[in-house]
């Protein structure tokens, strides 16, 4: 596995709060200012939990994982480099406790999709699928992918990372990561289309 | 190359991840074939709706839930890794759970024989090791056993005279000896085991305690610095 430097410039959507500040509130938070870390949380919360949200499929399994990375983070406090970004760092630990509930709870994606998460057309008389249905479809074919496919491609197109910062997250080569962001777009598509076709 | 592998490489280049030699070649296909047009026009569809995936309100209420348990969690003596403060209870769990095995296994059943043996391994060439038995049952299996067993604490006559030879197991239980100053040292220079004694201030060995019992898969060693 090639190792790969986490300190890499975010092209994503921009955090909350500035580089700079962050960097400052993290080393008031090693120093042991709980307010400081309570910044780091405020700052970071909503894209550590919109990524577990995406790559468990849902919100109650997300804040469970969102929880336990910042409570991770403030027990590694010291091992954190306040120099380099922090957000690298919390993508990667997200996937990391993202991937130990799945494995924890014995998931069962096929259970989910067709039970849960798919859009139901009784009492839709035109058979017509609407913007929110076919977002809920997405969202339920995201859960079909393998968990590395899944990681891929939230972190590309959902959290907007080009593809070497999500090889570097995932500790994976860049070939790698475009032969799974490839492979999950195309289940993607085709999961929709199918669905869409039952549908009509 | 099939419409299948092109396939994957629309998908990539869709979002601009394809490297341009692979770019051009993708491109020039999609001119010429209407199957793979489709197919590009479909999952430009579906890159849109995931991408709007990341843009859906995840609700304050969430977010605030969020919080509270982190707060729980850290006031829930929560400790910045590195205080080595489960070490030692670890530590301390650890020796307490040895003791109690040690003192149950030596109080509590009549029908297992125990004999503690405690002694000091130090370099033949230094001085002999002391060897002394603390506590010793009546029974002369168990100490020929020990001395199989425990070939250090056998009468040390025999390591130290003809340690070449294997010489027959003394069924004797083992007895305390004085020390003896090797041979070819001078009294004046081995004052009555002064000598070794210092040795032992300057080099501390280990105090090795075995208990040995009536079975001979069960022997407990227990090391003290």
């Amino acid at each position: 596995m090639e190792s790969h430097d986490l300190a890499l410039t975010m092209t994503g959507p921009a955090p909350e709060e500035s580089t700079a500040d962050s960097a400052q509130a993290l080393e008031r938070a090693m120093g042991g200012d709980r307010a400081a870390f309570d910044e780091l949380l405020r700052c970071y919360e909503r894209r550590v939990l919109m990524t577990a949200w995406r790559i468990l499929g849902s919100k109650e399994d997300a804040q469970d994982a969102a929880q336990e990375v910042f409570l991770r983070l403030y027990r590694q406090l010291q091992r954190v480099d306040p120099k380099r970004p922090l957000m690298p760092w919390l993508y990667r630990m997200t996937v990391n406790v993202c991937h130990d509930l799945h494995r924890k709870r014995r998931w069962n994606p096929d259970l989910r999709v067709e039970e849960a998460n798919c859009p139901s057309t009784e009492g839709d008389p035109t058979g017509e699928i609407t913007r929110a249905e076919q977002k809920q479809m997405i969202a339920a074919a995201l859960q079909t992918l393998t968990e590395k496919e899944r990681s891929a491609v939230v972190l590309r197109d959902i959290e907007g990372l080009s593809t070497s910062e999500v090889a570097g997250i995932l500790g994976s080569r860049e070939t790698t990561v475009r032969s799974q962001i490839s492979s999950a777009r195309v289940k993607i598509k085709k999961f929709v289309e199918r669905l869409e076709r039952g549908r009509s | 190359m099939n419409c299948a592998d092109y396939e994957r490489l629309i998908a990539l280049d869709v979002e601009g991840d394809l490297p341009q030699p692979q770019g051009r070649a993708a491109a020039e296909h999609l001119l010429s074939c209407p199957s793979c047009q489709k197919f590009e026009d479909s999952l430009k569809t579906s890159q849109a709706l995931l991408k709007e995936l990341g843009q859906e309100p995840l609700g304050e209420e969430t977010l605030t839930e969020v919080r509270r348990r982190v707060r729980i969690g850290l006031a829930g003596a929560m400790q910045p890794e590195g205080l080595p403060v489960w070490r030692l209870a670890l530590g301390v769990g650890v020796v307490a759970a040895l003791i109690f095995t040690v003192v149950t296994l030596h109080h509590s059943s009549p029908g297992v024989k125990t004999r503690i043996v405690a002694e000091r391994s130090t370099p033949a060439s230094v001085a002999p090791p002391a060897h002394a038995t603390i506590n010793e049952t009546p029974n002369s299996k168990i100490a020929s056993r020990s001395a199989k067993s425990a070939p250090a604490a056998r009468d040390l006559s025999n390591t130290a005279g003809r340690a070449s030879k294997p010489g027959p197991i003394s069924q004797a239980p083992p007895r305390v000896r004085s020390l003896k100053r090797p041979q070819g040292v001078p009294p004046s220079r081995f004052p009555s085991g002064a000598l070794r004694a210092n040795a032992e201030i300057q080099h501390p060995q280990p105090l090795t305690i075995k208990l040995l019992t009536d079975n001979p898969n069960v022997v407990i060693y227990w090391l003290i610095d």
